[in-house]
């Protein structure tokens, strides 16, 4: 190689050969370090699965984001239990019982809020209705008033036929309302009879609304700050999910299902995880065949893979004592440490058997290979490093970390390399009289054509070239995070289920406005068209309260005693008898309703069994009535309803509105669902255009984006910059500088032009495979440019060892990574599609086109 | 037949005269017992009165029992706030004058019956509900109860509940069935009509 690093290769001779004499201490040495920093890795390196935490911190929208975390930390680490089923009555149920557990461990669960199950919104949760809504609530009461003072008097079954007993002898004249639960009682009695008990909502026939619908009721759980690491994340949602089995929903039909960012994040590291340790045994495995294939020779692989241990121990000890913890993108670095370290091993090992096969004996293989590979791998460690650095002073910290992790990991591996394989070699010393292949049929065809028809080779890369230029200008960055993460996982059908919900939609941003602005600024955004509705904490305090309330009084004296009803069990010679006594009286009628409805009970009662009655009457008067009590109940409660202030509404309700200063928080929500990135930054741009401040997660995810692909786009340009002059500095040679660059161009232009074609975004997943595909890119040009100085000629460079070394290392890493594509992460699926498309393409680029671009011949 | 006409019984009773009443609760009971001890006289002179002198003897009573406007206000509930205020007095005045027919048609024959107080509570909003039953020979106990609040110096009743089921309730169902079919108009005319049938029984 030309002047500058001349010298090395004397000196790594030289050096080598020291390695020798010290082999065994080395090797020990570098055993009890690498123990060392596995174990001070293991107990330092935290993981911080937050993605918004990425950021720089001086970003302005990153700031008013981290502003309102601190306001209002429980809207944004949070895990939301959505509870749906058909009956509403036990979904309410259902969320007071289980915010009433979840609030007994304020340490673990700390806020926990269920708007709707608060003593507050069952008291004076009526005055949200309009008075047109309440006096039509009003009416249908009316229409069940005899059914609710029957109950009260009589609460069972008996009691309540007995309603039906007096219509029919006509001493009552049953209100319109009544008459439309004959039907339900009659189906209820049908399918008792069938064996599929089916819940009479009474709230629904009061509600006048279809059975059909599901109801849906969330709690929202914000644990402390301190529960925000994957431990304590995983009890908490563990502890969730023990007291809603502690509830035993499964009777009343109600399902109960987590999402929030709590348990997005956990059930994202779970499903990553779970791939990981499925995806790595068969990696391996593969790994391990495709070494063996390549070095044939157990001893050679053991002494690879010891190696490519300990640089990555290393380099994980680096990333503990320098950052402290991995990041999401950052713990990409083993993987790039993997994929470029085993690369270094390969071809060391590959030219030092090609070495032994040439005759060199044992010792003098090493020492040639460390100086002749040794140069090139030095070479490679500062150019691949130099493209990582380049990512250090971007704003995503993510992939800064991860720049800085993987720069100094080239170094670890150049370390590795050079000392420690060595030395392994001496010590193994492995059998000399392995066969060296000649080079498959298939390199001698490529040899052909990148040097016999270069100019077409490079007509092809220069039409490629600008193809692929063009192609990538469409590419794009999917910035929702949502869409990385698995569509069947609980969490991520349930996010998308409140997502539909203007009331829950979580995807929604968030305005501060002093108390005194709040009314102008609301209606303000109101006005966009964006914008589907601004709820704020006056929305609580619903107007023309005295009116309402007066409403409720009359309501109230129409209803006579308005007090709470408590169900009696069941018992068979009281329920039975009234049953069988009713029968003849519907049979008797001249409604075709009640007729039906006899014949309903006649069938019920001919299918009871003697040994089973009790359980079939329990459940039938509990499929007729458990809901009643319920229903009335929370209605006398909110018949009570007082007037209320701003200030009397409760503190957790008040906190999630309110800063501590007094400002409010408006919550803007979009007039479509986010799903598009076109829908998101119109929503974004519109809401900032009034309200400058405006954040959430929408904002993050959008300028997070926008900040990603900044960071890449001047991440790759000043690496591709830095490697070229770093190139021509050590070169001192444009053209075999050129040589390595505008292959690796090729194959950058030709990787984002595939995510056009194959509709495959980038996104915080699969970008971080890029600079793995530069260092790649970079490392194989080097060593193809330095075995054609070494050899001389282009046709051989081909078929040399080198170029069996590039395709081996590659196959490792795609193995290695490109299995990932079969992940049920999205996310993980992607980076591995990515990855795998780009090693490839890197491949063809550097074996078809770095030699097109050499010169043919070279006079040594 | 007789559960619906008891309730019918307490409804017209909402529109006749009742007691004066000071300010304690127990005057509410007071009203009460005064009512329905017209309604055992007039059952006691049946015969002698006729429909006509039953009618001349409740109609005060009622008027002064029970406050006819607020039942009426509640009774037609959103219609109430339709109509203008002489709607609303032409309407409180026929259904006085149903509520004193219906009472001065059934209470028409005596047979040793009584009304006995069972209890007096205090609910919400100062008002109280007094629980009683009327008792018959060879028959069961009907029982009735009446919400009362207090109108300047007077108990007057604004709920009548018979087996526990209040007629302001059933009431406000039936007539807004029939606002919803023939309006206003139609309710007024067709109430017209039963007290005629009433009186001419």
């Amino acid at each position: 190689m030309s002047v500058p690093i001349k010298g090395v290769g004397n000196f790594l001779y030289r050096v080598t050969g020291s390695i020798g004499r010290f082999a065994l201490l080395i090797v020990l040495a570098a055993v009890v370090l690498s123990g060392l920093f596995a174990n001070y890795t293991i107990n330092n390196l935290g993981i911080n699965t937050n993605t918004t935490d990425m950021f720089a911190p001086e970003l302005r929208w990153f700031q008013q984001f981290n502003q309102f975390r601190e306001q209002f930390p429980q809207l944004e680490s949070n895990v939301l239990v959505v509870l749906e089923g058909p009956i509403p009555e036990y979904v309410d149920q259902a969320q007071g019982l289980l915010a009433q557990r979840l609030q007994a461990y304020p340490e673990t669960y700390g806020t926990v809020l269920a708007v709707e199950a608060s003593d507050f919104f069952l008291r004076n949760g009526l005055l949200f209705l309009s008075e047109e809504e309440l006096l039509d609530l009003g009416d249908r009461l009316a229409g069940m008033q005899p059914v609710i003072a029957r109950l009260s008097d009589q609460p069972h079954l008996a009691g309540f036929l007995s309603l039906l007993v007096d219509s029919l002898d006509s001493e009552l004249e049953l209100p319109e309302e009544l008459v439309g639960v004959l039907a339900n009682l009659t189906d209820t009695f049908n399918a008792a009879a069938a064996g599929e008990p089916q819940t009479i909502s009474w709230q629904h026939l009061l509600a006048n609304a279809s059975q059909q619908q599901t109801y849906r009721r969330v709690v929202l759980v914000s644990p402390p700050p301190n529960y925000d690491g994957a431990g304590a994340r995983r009890q908490v949602l563990a502890g969730i999910r023990a007291e809603i089995a502690a509830l035993d929903l499964s009777d009343e039909g109600v399902t109960a299902r987590l999402t929030g960012s709590m348990a997005l994040q956990q059930e994202e590291l779970d499903s990553v995880s779970d791939g990981i340790i499925k995806g790595a045994i068969i990696t391996v495995l593969l790994i391990v065949a495709i070494l063996m294939v390549a070095l044939r020779s157990w001893r050679l692989f053991a002494a690879n893979l010891i190696t490519l241990l300990a640089g990555l121990l290393l380099t994980a000890a680096f990333a503990t004592f320098a950052i402290g913890h991995l990041n999401m993108i950052s713990v990409a670095f083993a993987m790039l440490y993997i994929g470029l370290g085993i690369d270094f091993s390969i071809h060391y090992s590959l030219r030092y058997r090609e070495l032994l096969h040439e005759g060199y004996a044992h010792g003098a293989a090493i020492q040639e290979t460390s100086s002749d590979i040794g140069t090139s791998l030095v070479l490679c460690a500062i150019t691949s490093s130099i493209g990582f650095l380049a990512f250090v002073p971007t704003s995503f910290s993510g992939v800064a970390e991860l720049g800085l992790i993987s720069g100094f990991g080239m170094f670890a591996s150049l370390l590795a390399n050079l000392i420690l394989l060595p030395a392994l070699l001496y010590l193994f010393n492995p059998p000399a009289n392995v066969s060296v292949r000649s080079a498959p049929g298939i390199m001698h065809k490529i040899s052909w054509l990148s040097t016999h028809q270069v100019r077409w080779v490079r007509l092809l890369a220069l039409g490629l070239g600008l193809g692929s230029i063009a192609l990538a200008f469409n590419a794009r960055f999917d910035s929702n995070p949502i869409n990385l993460r698995d569509p069947e996982s609980e969490s991520v059908r349930a996010y998308l289920d409140l997502m539909e919900e203007p009331t829950t939609n979580p995807l929604t941003l968030t305005v501060i406005a002093s108390s005194n602005e709040t009314a102008t600024l609301s209606a303000d955004l109101l006005a966009l068209e964006e914008v589907g509705e601004v709820r704020q904490i006056n929305d609580f305090v619903p107007a023309g309260q005295a009116q309402k309330i007066a409403i409720l009084d009359d309501t109230k004296l129409m209803m006579g005693a308005v007090t709470p009803i408590e169900l009696v069990p069941a018992e068979l010679n009281r329920d039975l008898q009234a049953v069988r006594e009713i029968i003849p009286l519907l049979n008797a009628s001249d409604n075709e309703e009640e007729r039906k409805l006899g014949a309903a009970m006649q069938a019920w009662l001919s299918g009871l069994s003697p040994g089973d009655q009790t359980r079939q009457l329990h459940v039938l008067s509990t499929a007729v009535l458990d809901t009643f009590p319920l229903t009335w109940n929370r209605m006398a409660a909110g018949l009570q309803a007082e007037e209320f202030t701003l200030e009397e509404l409760p503190a957790a309700l008040r906190s999630t509105w309110t800063t501590t200063t007094g400002d409010h928080r408006l919550e803007v929500i979009p007039q479509e669902p986010l799903i598009s990135a076109q829908t998101t930054r119109q929503f974004i741009e519109a809401v900032e255009s009034r309200a400058p401040n405006a954040t959430g997660l929408p904002s993050i995810q959008y300028y997070g984006g926008q900040t990603v692909v900044g960071a890449f786009i001047q991440a790759l340009g000043t690496a591709i910059g830095a490697v070229a002059i770093l190139l021509l500095l050590l070169l001192r040679n444009l053209r075999n500088s050129l040589a390595i660059v505008v292959p690796l161009l090729l194959a950058s232009a030709m990787t984002a032009a595939a995510t056009v074609l194959f509709d495959l975004p980038f996104n915080f997943a699969n970008v971080i495979t890029l600079p793995l595909l530069i260092g790649v890119g970079v490392d194989n040009g080097v060593h193809m440019v330095h075995r054609h100085n070494q050899i001389g000629d282009s046709f051989d460079l081909v078929t040399s060892s080198t170029s069996r070394a590039i395709l081996f290392s590659t196959m490792t890493t795609i193995v290695s990574f490109g299995s990932l594509a079969f992940s049920n992460h999205p996310g993980t699926a992607s980076m591995g599609m990515v990855l795998t498309i780009g090693m490839c393409l890197s491949l063809l680029a550097t074996l078809f086109v770095v030699p097109a671009l050499l010169p043919k011949k070279v006079n040594a | 037949m007789l559960l619906k006409n008891a309730v019918l019984l307490l409804l017209l009773t909402a529109l006749m005269q009742g007691s004066a009443v000071v300010a304690d609760e127990t005057d509410a009971v007071t009203t009460v017992e005064g009512f329905h001890a017209t309604l055992i006289e007039v059952m006691q002179q049946a015969d002698e009165l006729a429909f006509e002198g039953r009618y001349e003897k409740l109609a005060p009573v009622i008027d002064a029992t029970f406050d006819i406007d607020m039942i009426c206000r509640v009774i037609l509930n959103r219609d109430w706030r339709d109509l203008d205020p002489g709607q609303q007095a032409y309407f409180a005045e026929v259904f006085a004058r149903l509520s004193t027919a219906t009472y001065a048609s059934r209470f028409n024959a005596y047979a040793d019956q009584a009304f006995r107080t069972l209890s007096m509570e205090a609910l919400q909003e100062g008002r109280v509900m007094v629980k009683t039953e009327f008792l018959q020979e060879n028959k069961e106990p009907i029982r009735f109860d009446y919400i009362l609040h207090q109108k300047g110096e007077d108990w007057l009743v604004i709920s009548a509940i018979a087996e526990g089921v209040n007629d302001l309730a059933l009431k406000r169902a039936e007539y807004a069935t029939i606002i919803k079919g023939s309006g206003f108009d139609g309710l007024t005319a067709e109430l017209e009509n039963k007290v005629r049938e009433l009186g001419s029984l």
